[in-house]
């Protein structure tokens, strides 16, 4: 558990002092500690199906939202791969939490004339500037995988993303995801990393 | 070359696949089967949050717009702010905690900057936003958003002139008759080749932008940057008219302004403006509540007292903020004192 220790060490340094500090003073005491408000929640299915004999990949995600305060965050999401090709065959379940700082840019809202935020925001989302929550956040959690061994091991990493909320409780995310896997997908030692792209509609 | 086991794998494969696209097609009905075994429990709404919070967080624009809202004032207890729509606001509070069992709600105003109203209300950090917004606003910022019933008689934007010259010249061109398009189109004729100052983001910007191309625009951060000296000196000034009109009586820096009226002395209208309370589109119950509420005060005469409390009687809104006002939660990126700022809109 080393290396998850060292690496949550270094990035909880710069992350959690950045979102103490993006959070007023006065508006400590009047932000809503929101404890399982659930939404946005979000079930994402991914299927890949080759013509070829086993050669098929399919992906479960399910998130919720176990705790909201102001603009962070912390959604916990189960995910499921299952890869079959000639080389590959797994199973990998991970359950992990998502610590989130919303509106991360808001931060940089100075100076008075021109805020930086405001320009990145218009650089970044062009006309749906006001209504675009960028966010970014740290992964950690544990990971077993099969057939093979079944203790559980470590998992982490980072995203970044943005959501857009469209409306009637649905909101259209886009998230970079960056996994550490505390074994390879075949069950042995070494680090699997993985590099995930998702987009959908969080409810 | 396939072994049997392998094709008859491939062929379960590709039916798994067929089987979830159908799935995928019919999720609604999953929906109705589920409901069918039990029913599935609406969504929290924002009213059981303010229950359990006995907090209503109340939204208010930075930039004043007096006498709904006042700019914020220093006070021994904190920054205090005032004005009709925080009245209003507090008859919701009460409102709420009759709904929430008796509970007292507290009111929690939060200067806020217009243009992220949509992502604080949609986000729940904010329940409400008061700020005398016009909801029939045809514009990106107005979409996705729920609009109450209004709390002010129909009203809409109208002008007020620096020099009498000015005021003289589209009296003038109010003269001419009117042309195919109608009264409207003459009026908005009648201010072309001025400068016209609006307040940045909000109904009046929104306006000129789509209407008045013939005028030469300076966007305000506020009304108070619009009367202010520029290099190219202001002509009108478009704003809500009760604003305007309040402003030209109590303001001394406008005491040189005069507003623009039509022949029979009726004040010049570009539009028809209702000024309502914003909250989310998902909060079906608050917006019951308030509209029940302006209903109840209206049918009972109270919004008109409150109305003519804030247009008619002689106060200062300083004394008004220490004896009444609302303690208010300003941002560190929020400073209500920073002077305006004006820039000219792209042609």
């Amino acid at each position: 558990m080393r290396p998850i220790c060292r690496w949550l060490t270094t990035n909880g340094c710069v992350l959690l002092p950045l979102l103490w500090l993006s959070i007023p003073c006065s508006s400590l005491a009047q932000e809503r500690l929101e404890i399982l408000p659930l939404r946005p929640f979000n079930v994402d299915i991914a299927l890949r199906q080759a013509f070829s004999p086993n050669d098929r990949e399919i992906a479960l995600q399910a998130g919720l939202t176990a705790l909201s305060y102001g603009n962070f965050e912390i959604g916990t999401t189960y995910q499921y791969f299952g890869l079959a090709s000639s080389t590959v065959k797994a199973d990998v379940h991970s359950i992990y939490a998502n610590p989130r700082w919303n509106n991360f840019l808001d931060i940089l809202d100075f100076p008075a004339g021109k805020p930086i935020n405001r320009l990145l925001r218009h650089v970044l989302f062009g006309p749906l500037e006001d209504r675009a929550v960028p966010f970014v956040g740290v992964i950690g959690g544990a990971v077993v995988a099969g057939p093979g061994t079944h203790i559980p091991a470590y998992l982490y990493g980072a995203d970044v993303g943005v959501r857009f909320p469209v409306g009637h409780s649905i909101a259209l995310e886009f998230t970079l995801g960056y996994f550490v896997y505390g074994l390879n997908f075949e069950g042995q030692g070494s680090n699997e990393r993985q590099l995930l792209f998702t987009t959908g509609f969080f409810f | 070359m396939k072994t049997a086991p392998n094709r008859s794998r491939q062929r379960l494969g590709v039916v798994v696949v067929f089987l979830l696209a159908g799935c995928l097609a019919g999720c609604g009905l999953v929906i109705d089967a589920a409901e069918l075994i039990a029913p599935i429990p609406a969504p929290s709404d924002s009213v059981d949050v303010v229950c359990r919070h006995r907090q209503l967080q109340v939204g208010i624009s930075v930039e004043p717009y007096p006498p709904f809202v006042f700019p914020v004032v220093s006070t021994a207890r904190g920054p205090s702010i005032t004005g009709l729509d925080l009245e209003l606001v507090q008859q919701l509070g009460a409102a709420l905690s009759k709904y929430c069992g008796g509970i007292p709600i507290a009111v929690v105003p939060h200067v806020v900057h217009f243009r992220d109203l949509f992502r604080l209300l949609t986000d729940g950090h904010l329940d409400l936003f008061v700020s005398s917004v016009a909801y029939n606003v045809p514009h990106l910022k107005s979409a996705g958003l729920a609009y109450s019933s209004p709390y002010y008689p129909g009203t809409g934007l109208g002008v007020i002139a620096r020099r009498p010259d000015v005021a003289q010249r589209v009296r003038a061109a109010l003269m001419h008759p009117a042309t195919d398009g109608g009264s409207l189109e003459r009026r908005r004729a009648a201010l072309d080749g001025l400068v016209v100052a609006v307040q940045e983001g909000r109904s009046a910007h929104f306006y000129a932008a789509a209407h008045l191309k013939g005028a030469q625009l300076l966007l305000c951060d506020s009304l108070a940057g619009a009367w202010q000296e520029h290099d190219t000196p202001v002509d009108i000034i478009l704003g809500k008219q009760p604003v305007l009109d309040f402003l030209l009586k109590r303001e001394e820096r406008l005491t040189s302004w005069q507003p623009l009226l039509l022949e029979d002395g009726r004040p010049l209208l570009l539009n028809r403006e209702f000024f309502t309370v914003v909250m989310s589109e998902k909060s079906f119950r608050l917006h019951w509540l308030v509209n029940d509420l302006l209903f109840e005060l209206e049918e009972s005469g109270r919004l008109e007292t409150i109305q003519r409390r804030w247009f008619e009687k002689d106060y200062h809104y300083t004394e008004r903020a220490v004896t009444e006002g609302l303690l208010a939660v300003v941002p560190a990126s929020v400073d209500p004192s920073a002077p305006s700022r004006c820039h000219w809109a792209k042609p």
